[in-house]
């Protein structure tokens, strides 16, 4: 008998009346996430960050089956990169640029919608966007394109507190996704094409006190400082723009940083410049810095380490090993040991023309003449890079690592960068080439030698994030708003859907009434697909 | 209403000065004792639903802030009649699924197929209309009007709601 039919009002069914299905959302909940495969408590599901489901019930044998159960519109004037949470019967949802939607995730019909009113002016790089939110307790957590870090009520979306992050009138913005992991919230900025000086903060969940700030540009004295020349440091970029991983065993916080200020003039600020397009491993009790790597040392292409760091434990050349996996804007992908910052090995997964090899340290030998210049240099991949924010995944059946990857080039141009606070500090702006937008793919990397083992082509260059499933399906989509799944063993095409938009975000799994469903943001909408009896 | 071409500084002035028009005027006199409305306002359970910096239940509207956002006339007639204004969210629904079981709480949305309430445990529950025996959604609020409060009291009441305002925050 079907009389209630969510989740939460089978709790009330099974007689706990008193038994209330939010405020259960506690720090070892969020620990053990991976293991709620009927909620994603997470940006990317878990602490691990595989954005793999372990639903089956949808799978290459029925996944032809599939079939939209309802659509949420929302009144979002910008591009949708949100991933929405579900906890237990109700899916969290941002709706750009910081509103946000408390859905019913078996019909899709609202609890509660909260519409935050924003200052006249933000000027933000790439869009007033935010890729989601975080749950600790009853509240949720959400940054601010005006870069202020906001808590709600997860029952009715009153705000609980609402705190500056930093100035937006000087460039910061905060688009990232949070993670709350203990008792504290942690997000970065955005902004690293105003010239600003990145961190990443973390703040008490009850009160919204800053409990620590790790600046991504090390100030003169402090480690790292003597990667920059005079002053550059304070301008010198490093945003934090999308959401990083934890690892309880290690304590570990790992967060990708992005770009060097100015992007594409790197005269102006000779040196390695740490921590930028780097991956840095931090003390969650401290914000201390434990290690870090350098994927792109002196970026002068805007190739953000603004990917999603990815969590495996595998075996490695004969051992056990804690891995991190990562599939770098810079077209290689990589492997460390996320215990140690220890590099392993890179190798390219798209086309790039700017490096001779990754050296035994992992540090890239670059081809000459492949710096942009007043003129322009032609240089794989284009300026987004090999790959960029768009979530990977991993699944622990397969084995394999999948992302979104372009086949694209830009002609980088590098030109005068004066720095006024609160304006653009780019240093030129790379073109893409007439006649030759590129294309992408779904790939599937085999992490251990960075084989490509199969590909999906896409005629345009997606920005739609992969989720895998215990089912052995790769979800994707594409700008066009082509929604589809694929064979996560050999790539095959096993059912796809015209959402009619651009699918800029990442899907997502959970249960609702014990059946599988599927939830992709595209266009202005929350799609959510699942099977029938 | 015609459309109109306005620069955007005098868009901005239009919209507040339309967003004034249901705000209280905070230089104007309000007559009662915030502190002794406080009192009553705890005495008569009002935090039960209602939210203020001091806490509060989730049922109706967030009080908090509502000093800055509804004028002093308003607040008086929400007090007496809470009818007189009601949002759709906030009506009184009862319940009754196959099972025979009642489900009692506000509205939060309903469409032809489904409701989504909170009940007045304060959970988020939601059904599909077809498996429900029973439903209620009720014309008035659960909040009783308070139309026999002393005169002296419905002005402390008012003065302390007109008092509740949000400190900003940086």
């Amino acid at each position: 008998m079907r009389s209630l039919v969510h989740n939460i009002g089978v709790l009330l069914v099974c007689g706990a009346s008193s038994l209330v299905s939010l405020g259960q959302v506690t720090a070892e909940r969020l620990l053990n996430a991976d293991q709620e495969k009927g909620n994603w408590l997470t940006y990317s599901g878990a602490y691990r960050s595989h954005r793999f489901s372990q639903l089956e019930e949808i799978n290459r044998n029925n996944v032809r089956k599939l079939k939209l159960k309802w659509v949420y519109q929302m009144s979002a004037q910008q591009k949708v990169e949100a991933t929405p949470l579900i906890v237990d019967g109700v899916m969290y949802v941002t709706q750009p640029p910081n509103d946000v939607a408390a859905l019913d995730a078996e019909t899709g019909r609202p609890f509660w919608t909260y519409k935050r009113t924003l200052p006249e002016k933000i000027d933000i790089c790439c869009g007033q966007v935010n890729r989601g939110l975080a749950i600790l307790g009853n509240v949720l957590y959400m940054g601010t394109v005006d870069a202020r870090l906001v808590a709600l009520d997860a029952k009715t979306g009153t705000v609980i507190w609402d705190i500056e992050v930093a100035d937006h009138k000087k460039g910061y913005s905060v688009t990232v996704a949070p993670l709350a992991l203990q008792d504290k919230v942690i997000i970065g900025v955005s902004g690293g094409e105003y010239g600003i000086r990145g961190f990443v903060d973390a703040y008490d969940a009850v009160t919204g006190k800053r409990m620590w700030r790790f600046y991504t540009i090390p100030a003169p004295g402090e480690p790292g400082s003597e990667t920059w020349k005079g002053d550059t440091w304070k301008r010198g970029g490093g945003p934090a723009w999308v959401t990083g991983s934890y690892d309880p065993e290690l304590n570990l916080l790992y967060w990708g940083i992005g770009n060097p200020s100015p992007d594409w003039n790197g005269d102006v600020r000779p040196g390695d410049n740490l921590y930028t397009s780097s991956v840095v491993a931090l003390s969650p009790d401290t914000g201390k810095l434990k290690w870090y790597f350098q994927f792109t040392p002196h970026d002068v292409y805007d190739w953000d380490a603004a990917q999603v760091p990815v969590l495996v434990d595998a075996e490695y050349q004969g051992g056990l090993r804690k891995l991190m996996y990562w599939g770098n804007r810079n077209a290689f992908f990589y492997v460390l040991d996320r215990a140690t910052g220890e590099f392993l090995h890179a190798t390219p997964f798209a086309t790039q023309t700017w490096a001779e090899r990754i050296d035994e340290k992992g540090r890239p030998v670059r081809k000459a003449g492949s710096e942009p210049t007043r003129y322009g240099t032609l240089v794989y991949p284009g300026n987004q890079g090999g790959t960029n924010w768009y979530s990977p995944s991993f699944s622990p059946r397969t084995g394999l690592f999948y992302l979104s990857a372009w086949e694209y080039a830009s002609k980088y141009y590098s030109g005068d960068a004066p720095y006024v606070a609160g304006n653009r500090y780019f240093g030129s702006f790379p073109a893409d080439l007439p006649g030759d937008p590129g294309w992408s793919a779904v790939r599937a990397i085999q992490p251990g030698t960075g084989e490509i083992v199969w590909q999906y082509k896409l005629q345009t260059t997606t920005q739609a994030g992969v989720l895998s499933t215990a089912g052995d399906l790769v979800f994707g989509g594409t700008n066009e708003g082509q929604f589809f799944a694929l064979d996560a063993t050999t790539g095959a095409e096993l059912w796809r859907a015209n959402l009619g938009g651009l699918i800029a975000a990442a899907p997502v799994s959970y249960l609702s009434n014990g059946k599988q469903q599927i939830t992709i943001a595209a266009g202005s909408a929350l799609f959510t697909f699942g099977i029938d009896e | 209403m015609p459309v109109s071409y306005f620069p955007p500084n005098q868009i901005w002035q239009l919209v507040a000065f339309v967003q004034s028009l249901s705000r209280s005027d905070s230089n104007s006199f309000v007559p009662g004792n915030p502190a002794a409305g406080a009192k009553l306002f705890r005495r008569n359970g009002c935090s039960t639903c209602h939210l203020t910096a001091e806490g509060g239940g989730r049922l109706g509207p967030d009080l908090s802030d509502i000093g800055s956002i509804r004028s002093a006339a308003y607040l008086r007639a929400a007090i007496t009649d809470p009818n007189g204004n009601l949002r759709d969210t906030y009506r009184a629904v009862r319940i009754v699924d196959s099972t025979g079981r009642q489900v009692s709480g506000v509205r939060l949305s309903e469409d032809t197929y489904s409701i989504q309430i909170m009940d007045y445990q304060e959970n988020l529950l939601s059904f599909w209309k077809r498996d429900l025996r029973e439903l209620e959604v009720s014309k008035d609020s659960p909040m009783p009007a308070f139309s026999n409060l002393p005169h002296s009291d419905l002005n402390d009441l008012t003065a302390y709601l007109v008092s509740l305002k949000k400190k900003a925050t940086k």
